[in-house]
């Protein structure tokens, strides 16, 4: 090989690592560079943004907020996401397409726009749930109660993304060799026994792939949380990804927000790594 | 192609075509809501973060007819109403003065966060920029806005003296304490107050108490009493309407409280909170019984809905900054239209204190036009700049002399807040501390405020937890030693 081919061929191999260098690694690193510092780079803190993070009772609040935002959105968009598809997949089912077409329709409209149009329909005067006061029965304040709130907001979330995990599951189901499925049902098999023993091997790897995605995109949820509650009432929908916005783009200390996203960022990677290793060691 | 796929075509059209129409009604009822005037998709006119929604900016260039520019001014401002009064001066000044101005309108939470980028990054893309009062002097105390005195701009004693004070930095003793760092500097004018607000009013349909034969209220006591009057939930009218969202909405619409019942300040001179004071639970407690009676969806109120609620006729009395409905209320077709007594807002026991609060332009100091943004403020500050200002913009006048021609108070957008609004400018009223450090603040004692207004706390739980995070914050800054 020529030097100048050699040297191509070098290049080639370095430009997509130079790509993922440049859009991956770069920000995240100086990310945690910043985060050594207060505000917009105006002093240089050390660790202190970090050991300030457990006594900020807005940032603990938050990430309780989050995990239990994610941990009601992903269990339930899983759950009806796998429902919604083994029950189209169904040789019984009928007007497939049409179903199909109103599942995922959801995926059509903006998040923001969906907070804003479910704070409509939520508000107990000029929402669907104002008719119940016509009726003498005073409606639940969705987004005001704050036992209700987190719930609510969840709802919007859960409306929004079920249509992905249920698009995925039905592509995962119409994948299995409907000879397998004809043959349980020839031999007897119960639906129940039939989704055990056949459906849900077949499908495990996407639902861990279903719980990984969602549970990344549902950690930083932020738009239809801030459409329709803007983090209220109180703190009780503050998630993290809101904190970091407001310390980020209110109050312009990026290091601080840095610091939060850095946990953030260990975070993720550390249900990744578990969700994972937990899955291996199933098989 | 085959009968069967040609079934399946059709099947396949009228699915997308219902997805379609589906997703746009859907889309059209969020848009919808998200214009509340005009035609911009922007639900930016009140003075918070209530929602967010990213819009294309509107872009106006006015440039004169006859000879070619010689100069283009820059101008990033606010979309909406807020914006509207500002195009038919900037046509006149381009007229005079043979100079385009560009006139970009971005939402209130993007205009914030774009004039901080632009500013930090030293870019001159932008000779003005419009800024709440609260922000800038975050932007002075950097040194990335001019002192607009010492370019020349003239303050003119007809202006109201509270307008020149809330702009300059540092602020007047009487507006609060300064953060350490800046008390010593020397004050300048960094800013020109001049629309949306001006400040917290009480609003009450006047129609309503001649019916009951009630009398306006002088103090909160009878205001109250006139709250409970008209609550009746199953008509459903109710008695009270404010903003209640968490951050900046409720802590402004709640603040003209704790200043009537006592709290000197905010904040003492060392930024130690008054806010958890006796005197100021007792004024949040009384904010709170007003609450008592207000639709049951109060904690998620913003402007838009306050508005709806005075529209539709479902309310007899309330609270807020003028500047960011009366527009709305005021028009025909409005249920509330001619019938609300928009005045300063009653006494409490201790005081009867005004809370100021007005929307900005700031000249950026990386400006290659600063010499010409100063001409464009003096002449929108002008007698005939605020004359074009008031009469086709609609933006009520900062020039004293101008409320007494009757153009002026007689105009059915300003006549219902005169006299209220010249006296309420000459009240002193006090605006939200001057710190660099508010929003901060805002987001922590708004959000524990929300709190109590939905009853997960008492009035003094909700105001000593925001005074004791808030002291954490001022410490870790360095605000207290």
């Amino acid at each position: 090989m020529s030097k100048d081919k050699l040297l191509l061929t070098i290049l080639f191999f370095f430009l997509p690592f130079s790509l993922m260098l440049g859009l991956s690694i770069l920000p995240t690193v100086y990310s945690i560079y910043l985060s050594f510092f207060r505000g917009m780079m105006e002093n240089f803190v050390g660790f202190n943004n970090y050991l300030y993070l457990p006594r900020d009772q807005r940032f603990v609040d938050a990430i309780q907020v989050t995990f239990k935002f994610t941990a009601i959105t992903v269990v339930s968009q899983t759950i009806i996401g796998l429902i919604l598809a083994y029950t189209l997949f169904q040789p019984e089912a009928r007007y497939k397409s049409v179903w199909q077409t109103l599942f995922i329709l959801p995926l059509a409209i903006p998040p923001v726009v969906a907070g804003v149009m479910f704070k409509i329909l939520y508000h107990p005067s000029f929402g669907p749930s104002g008719f119940l006061s016509l009726l003498g029965i005073s409606p639940p304040l969705w987004l005001e109660d704050p036992n209700l709130a987190l719930f609510s907001v969840s709802i919007i979330n859960i409306w929004m993304w079920t249509p992905f995990t249920f698009l995925v599951f039905y592509t995962g189901l119409r994948a299995i060799p409907s000879e397998i499925i004809e043959s349980a049902s020839i031999d007897g098999a119960s639906g129940l026994t039939t989704f055990t023993k056949i459906v849900y091997p077949h499908l495990k790897t996407l639902i861990l792939v279903i719980i990984i995605f969602r549970t990344m995109e549902n950690i930083l949820a932020f738009d239809e949380i801030m459409g329709s509650t803007a983090g209220g009432p109180g703190f009780t929908t503050t998630t993290i990804a809101m904190y970091v916005y407001k310390i980020a783009f209110k109050s312009w200390d990026l290091g601080y927000a840095s610091s939060i996203s850095t946990v953030l960022f260990v975070i993720i990677i550390a249900f990744i790594i578990l969700s994972i290793k937990l899955a291996y060691l199933r098989e | 192609m085959s009968q069967e796929a040609k079934k399946v075509d059709r099947r396949n059209f009228l699915n997308y075509t219902i997805a379609v129409v589906v997703t746009g009604l859907l889309v059209g009822l969020g848009t919808y809501y998200l214009t509340p005037k005009g035609g911009e998709k922007t639900v930016t006119v009140e003075k918070t973060v209530t929602s967010t929604v990213t819009v294309s900016p509107t872009i106006t260039v006015t440039s004169p007819t006859t000879t070619a520019p010689q100069k283009t001014l820059r101008v990033l401002g606010f979309s909406g109403s807020l914006g509207d009064p500002h195009i038919p001066v900037f046509d006149e000044f381009s007229k005079q003065k043979n100079v385009k101005i560009e006139y970009i309108r971005i939402g209130y939470d993007e205009l914030a966060e774009k004039a901080v980028s632009l500013l930090q990054a030293g870019s001159s893309e932008f000779d003005i920029i419009f800024q709440d009062d609260p922000f800038f002097p975050r932007l002075a105390s950097k040194g990335w806005i001019a002192p607009l005195d010492t370019l020349g701009l003239k303050k003119d004693s007809d202006v109201f003296e509270s307008l020149w004070d809330l702009g300059s930095w540092p602020t007047p003793p009487y507006m609060g304490a300064v953060p350490p760092g800046e008390r010593n500097k020397e004050p300048h004018i960094y800013a020109l107050p001049h629309c949306g607000g001006p400040g917290e009013f009480y609003g009450v349909r006047k129609d309503l108490l001649d019916q009951k034969g009630l009398s306006v209220p002088k103090n909160w006591d009878e205001a109250l009493e006139v709250a409970k009057a008209f609550y009746d939930p199953n008509k459903p009218f109710y008695g009270w309407v404010c903003r209640g969202t968490k951050g900046d909405p409720i802590a402004f619409d709640s603040m003209t409280f704790l200043y009537d019942y006592g709290m000197p300040y905010m904040f003492n001179d060392n930024w130690e909170p008054q806010f958890n004071s006796p005197e100021a639970v007792e004024g949040f407690q009384m904010f709170l019984n007003f609450a008592k009676y207000a639709p049951p969806g109060l904690p998620t109120y913003g402007a838009t809905e306050y508005a709806l609620e005075f529209i539709n006729g479902r309310v007899a009395s309330g609270m807020i900054n003028p500047g960011d409905v009366v527009a709305d209320i005021e028009k025909p077709g409005s249920a509330s239209a001619g019938k609300l007594l928009w005045m300063f807002p009653p006494a409490g026991p201790k005081a009867r204190k005004g809370v100021l609060g007005v929307f900005t332009v700031v000249v950026n100091n990386f400006s290659k036009n600063k010499d010409l943004a100063i001409d464009l403020l003096n002449y929108l500050i002008s007698e005939e700049g605020q004359m074009i200002f008031a009469t086709k913009g609609k933006g009520w006048p900062i020039r004293r002399s101008l409320w007494k021609k009757s153009e002026i108070n007689q105009d059915p957008v300003f006549k219902p807040l005169y006299p209220a609004l010249p006296d309420f400018l000459d009240s002193k009223p006090i605006p939200y501390p001057r710190t660099t450090e508010w929003l901060t603040m805002v987001d922590i004692y708004g959000g524990y405020l929300n709190a109590a207004l939905i009853g997960q706390l008492s009035a003094k739980e909700a105001l000593d937890k925001a005074a004791s995070e808030i002291t954490d914050y001022l410490k870790r800054i360095g605000y207290i030693k």
